[in-house]
């Protein structure tokens, strides 16, 4: 028997699938056709209670009144839509599609509006809300927000939205499906995997990984890593695309191919997996997925398995057959990293983060440093005043901000000095590195530019330990 | 040679009727149309047109397209109004198009669509072959400045006309109702007055130029000594008394450089920075039509004339003291100034051929508040609303307005009517008496000849202006030097 994702909740696996087009990707998503609308959208709401970006009496109402469409529903800080060109609702953030028709006929039809002037909308600002709109035909995406971010930050989270989709359907089904027929309701193929894109929205508040195009590596000692990705190199299966190590959301190693290397969106894409849903920590999974910078157009398979608390093993597959080969495979290397101490190393450094202090830079409160040739960022976990949520925060958005201004596309600014009443944030670009780095409002200057320095060289120095410097190839 | 272009460029990027090729090169930002509107004027189906008070657009468009493009803005507000409700769309960003959107009075809507510059250039792609790039420069206009110039054009409607609620409900408890056909005419036919020529004026390459100006919307002091300030003050108060509280507010102005040397401590700031804008256009229409009109005579006579005050009305009289233009002066800094205004009603003739052909004409604002043609009087200054309060004033009073200027919220505006009376000394020192309309007496004086002479020698004579406007002068230029 094919294994198959197993939900938490044992659902008879629907194999009445009568679109023949929806037969490549029948296997492996428990269908939630069988489960009622009601089950389906009450779990939404319960996943969407702990997101929520409203108070809590607020959610207290919300329980109170089933009714979410209320006044809480517009106090969301940032909303997405996803709609067919057609008008009919696919996704939505908060709330449940088939309530929000109304908005999205006004959103088609104000797209439609501009197009038939041979033009395209782009964004709306009102007061403190921006809302973006994306037409990447057949479907339309808009972000309405007022955390302050930008247009640009905004649209390319709707990019994301749109890969998210892509790597379910590829863009070959997706412009197929709506050629044959218009008004079809793609929320029936999405199947459950839209709890992914519930968590690729609520990381995007979370991971700078996004906006700065780049991978967070875990910190490990160079001959850890190293031994790692010998274990990884070593008995590779046939048809193996990539093979990687992941520690809570960070990569710790990456087999690749020598001509292609993996875009940073598609890993990305890959993390927010395997953050994103529950289930796969329960068994070997194996699914179809589409990596659309890789190719749009066809699909991969990818085998996931959980071997330790929160580290795990992905491996992408050109081959849809080699489940048995990989699982086998993983066993095997399991074995080797528990007899080389890699796993309990792996594990330790996953639970150990490093934190400012530990940098030993004087008046330094946090910072985030790109490394531009190896498209990896490195950023401390929060200490210090940075341990509430409010001033995470609120750093979080500076950083957001800070980024923004130094890359806005008329001039790309090599120094950003931002003062305010909480911190100082310096950000620095040149062509090697991009760092910002934050100190206490009262900071002087001179100071900030020898931490700045020292900071640099500190990273220098342990650029074998915080960046994956030479994957292996093959 | 291939001309593959990135954005679909044979359709209709080029709006032109001919349809040649584009220009390689630059094409600058411009208006593509305006529009004010309130949608309850037209509530129902079949009257949705009546919606529209003013239309006015780059090329001529049937009328259901400018219904089309009014329907699409109400979609928009109520869009954005389901998130924001306090704050509906202020700005669209398109691919080709930006629009502007404003509610200065509930209800009233300002809506500007401008097209976007458009930088074509041929570029060598990598297969050597050469391709047409075009692209639209959206970087290049700032919402800010956008939306400013709306705001601008609203400030000195309602500074010349008062507030559209206004004409059209004029005091009505009950605004549930239609208002009248009258009156909805007589509103468009100021909005129409006044936009149609303010708005094709502006060079929308050129926002940068306006930023102090319109953006900040501030007016530039000039110091001078506290003495000075202190004399200018007295003649305030003394003018104040000497003509029974007729003379409200004044101002002076430093026309060089377009700074404010005094305003009465009763006038509000706002209402400052609206008169002084309109200030300073009269005075440079004046100097243009002055130099049209006279040439050599100007010159000659002016030189030898003894008066040295000037004003901005016609005199019928020819009563010899009447006072005459001063001398040339300088052109009034480019900073301060808007485009120019083409003063609208220019119903009076032009100066009869009295004694003194060299006083200059103001355009008359002789239409008041019931659109009805008041009984044509020869003396001509300008008619404002301005929201200071009349020392006359003995209505009850209403939360106090700070002088600093109160917030844009602010309900229920109540505007009062001033007389703008606009002198011009020929130290480049302007003058401005506001006197409350409502007031009989004040009425009395303007009607009545001798005011003005009155006005210039008790000035004069009494109070010592010419002592006080050496004085400011030699200020001014010492400051000036020191710069």
């Amino acid at each position: 028997m094919e294994p198959v994702l197993i939900k938490k909740q044992d659902i008879e696996q629907d194999s009445d699938k009568t679109d023949e087009i929806a037969s490549s990707c029948d296997s492996s998503y428990s269908s939630n056709s069988t489960m009622s609308e009601l089950v389906k959208s009450h779990n939404k709401l319960r996943r969407q209670g702990s997101r929520s970006s409203v108070l809590a009496n607020a959610i207290q109402q919300r329980r109170q009144s089933k009714q979410d469409h209320g006044s809480t529903w517009i106090q969301h800080k940032k909303h997405f839509f996803i709609l067919s060109s057609a008008g009919k609702p696919i996704w939505t953030r908060y709330g449940d599609e088939s309530r929000i028709s109304s908005l999205m006929g006004v959103i088609q039809a104000i797209i439609s509006f501009f197009q038939d002037g041979d033009d395209t909308i782009k964004s709306i600002h009102a007061g403190n809300h921006t809302f973006v709109f994306l037409l990447k035909d057949p479907l339309y995406f808009v972000a309405v927000s007022r955390t302050g971010e930008s247009d640009g930050q905004l649209r390319d989270q709707l990019l994301y939205l749109h890969n998210q989709i892509l790597s379910v359907l590829t863009s070959v089904q997706l412009t197929r499906i709506f050629e044959q027929r218009v008004n079809f309701d793609l929320r029936r193929l999405l199947g459950g995997t839209e709890v992914f894109l519930d968590s690729l929205a609520t990381l995007f508040n979370n991971d700078h990984s996004f906006m700065l195009s780049a991978l967070q590596c875990l910190r490990l000692s160079r001959s850890i890593r190293d031994q790692a990705g010998a274990i990884l190199s070593d008995g590779r299966v046939k048809d193996l695309l990539y093979a990687m190590v992941v520690a809570k959301g960070r990569l710790v190693t990456l087999l690749r191919p020598r001509k292609h290397s993996l875009h940073p969106s598609d890993l990305h894409l890959l993390f927010n997996m395997l953050t994103g849903s529950t289930t796969f920590h329960t068994a070997e999974s194996w699914t179809p997925l589409c990596l659309p910078k890789f190719n749009s157009q066809g699909f991969l398979h990818a085998y996931i398995c959980y071997i330790e608390r929160d580290i795990s093993i992905v491996m992408i597959s050109t081959s849809k057959d080699s489940f048995f080969e990989l699982s086998e495979w993983k066993t095997t290397m399991v074995e080797a990293m528990k007899k080389k101490n890699v796993l309990e190393n792996v594990l330790k450094a996953s639970d150990e983060l490093y934190t400012t202090e530990d940098v030993g830079v004087p008046a330094l409160l946090h910072f985030m440093y790109k490394a531009k040739s190896h498209v990896q960022f490195t950023s401390p976990a929060f200490s210090g005043p940075y341990e509430n949520d409010s001033d995470r925060k609120r750093l979080y958005r500076l950083y957001q901000h800070v980024y923004d201004r130094m890359h806005a596309r008329t001039r790309v600014l090599k120094l950003y000095y931002h003062h305010s009443e909480h911190e100082i944030m310096l950000g620095w670009i040149t062509s090697s590195f991009e760092l910002y780095v934050v100190f206490g409002p009262a900071t002087p200057k001179a100071v900030l530019i020898a931490s700045s320095n020292q900071l640099l060289r500190w990273i220098k120095k342990n650029e074998d330990s915080l960046f994956i410097l030479n994957s292996p190839v093959f | 040679m291939t001309t593959q272009s990135l954005h679909e460029e044979s359709q209709s990027a080029n709006k032109d009727d001919g349809l040649h090729a584009p220009m390689l090169g630059k094409t600058s930002p411009m208006l593509s149309y305006f529009c004010v509107y309130n949608p309850s004027l037209g509530p129902t189906e079949e009257n949705t047109k009546d919606q529209i008070l003013y239309y006015t657009a780059k090329r001529v468009v049937p009328a259901d397209v400018k219904m089309k493009q009014v329907g699409l803005a109400q979609a928009l507000v109520k869009f954005t109004s389901a998130f924001s409700p306090s704050k509906p769309t202020q700005n669209v960003h398109t691919q080709k198009n930006r629009m502007i959107f404003l509610q200065p009075e509930p209800g009233f809507w300002m809506y500007m669509c401008v097209e976007l510059g458009i930088l074509r250039r041929q570029i060598r792609d990598a297969k050597g072959k050469e391709k047409l790039v075009t692209e639209y420069l959206d970087t290049q206009l700032s919402d800010r400045a956008l939306e400013s110039v709306l705001k601008i054009g609203y400030e000195q409607f309602k500074l010349l006309h008062g507030t559209f609620s206004y004409i059209l409900y004029q005091d009505d408890e009950d605004i549930s109702g239609l208002p009248s056909r009258q009156r909805t005419r007589s509103l468009m036919h100021c909005i129409e007055e006044f936009f149609s020529e303010w708005i094709w004026k502006w060079d929308f390459d050129r926002l940068d130029t306006m930023v102090f100006s319109a953006v900040f919307n501030g007016v530039p002091v000039q110091p001078i000594l506290r003495t000075n300030y202190l004399k200018v003050h007295e003649l305030d108060r003394a003018l104040h008394e000497r003509f029974n509280q007729s003379i409200d507010h004044v101002l002076v102005f430093d026309s060089d450089e377009g700074g404010l040397l005094y305003r009465s401590p009763s006038l509000n700031i706002r209402d400052v920075c609206a008169l002084r804008k309109y200030v300073f256009k009269r005075i440079e229409k004046s100097i243009a039509r002055e130099k049209e009109i006279s040439g050599l005579k100007f010159f000659t006579k002016s030189i030898s004339q003894s008066h040295f005050l000037g004003f901005f009305t016609s005199s019928l009289s020819t009563k010899t003291t009447a006072p005459v233009t001063s001398a040339p002066v300088s052109a009034v800094g480019s900073q301060t100034s808007l485009p120019d205004l083409l003063d609208t009603a220019e119903a009076a003739p032009e100066i009869e051929a009295d004694a003194n052909p060299d006083t200059m004409d103001i355009n008359p604002k002789n239409v008041d508040m019931n659109g009805d043609e008041r009984t044509v009087t020869r003396i001509e200054m300008a008619q404002v609303y301005l929201s200071s309060r009349s020392a006359l004033d003995t209505s009850p009073d209403k939360p106090h307005n700070s002088t600093y200027g109160h917030s844009k919220d602010d309900e229920d505006e109540i505007l009062t009517e001033y007389y703008l009376v606009i002198y011009k000394h020929k130290a480049n020192i302007v003058w401005s008496f506001l006197l409350p309309s409502f007031s009989q007496e004040a009425e009395d004086l303007l009607a009545d000849q001798k005011f003005y002479s009155m006005l210039e020698k008790y000035m004069v004579e009494e109070q010592n202006l010419n002592g006080i406007t050496e004085a400011i002068v030699s200020n001014v230029r010492s400051a000036q030097e020191k710069r």
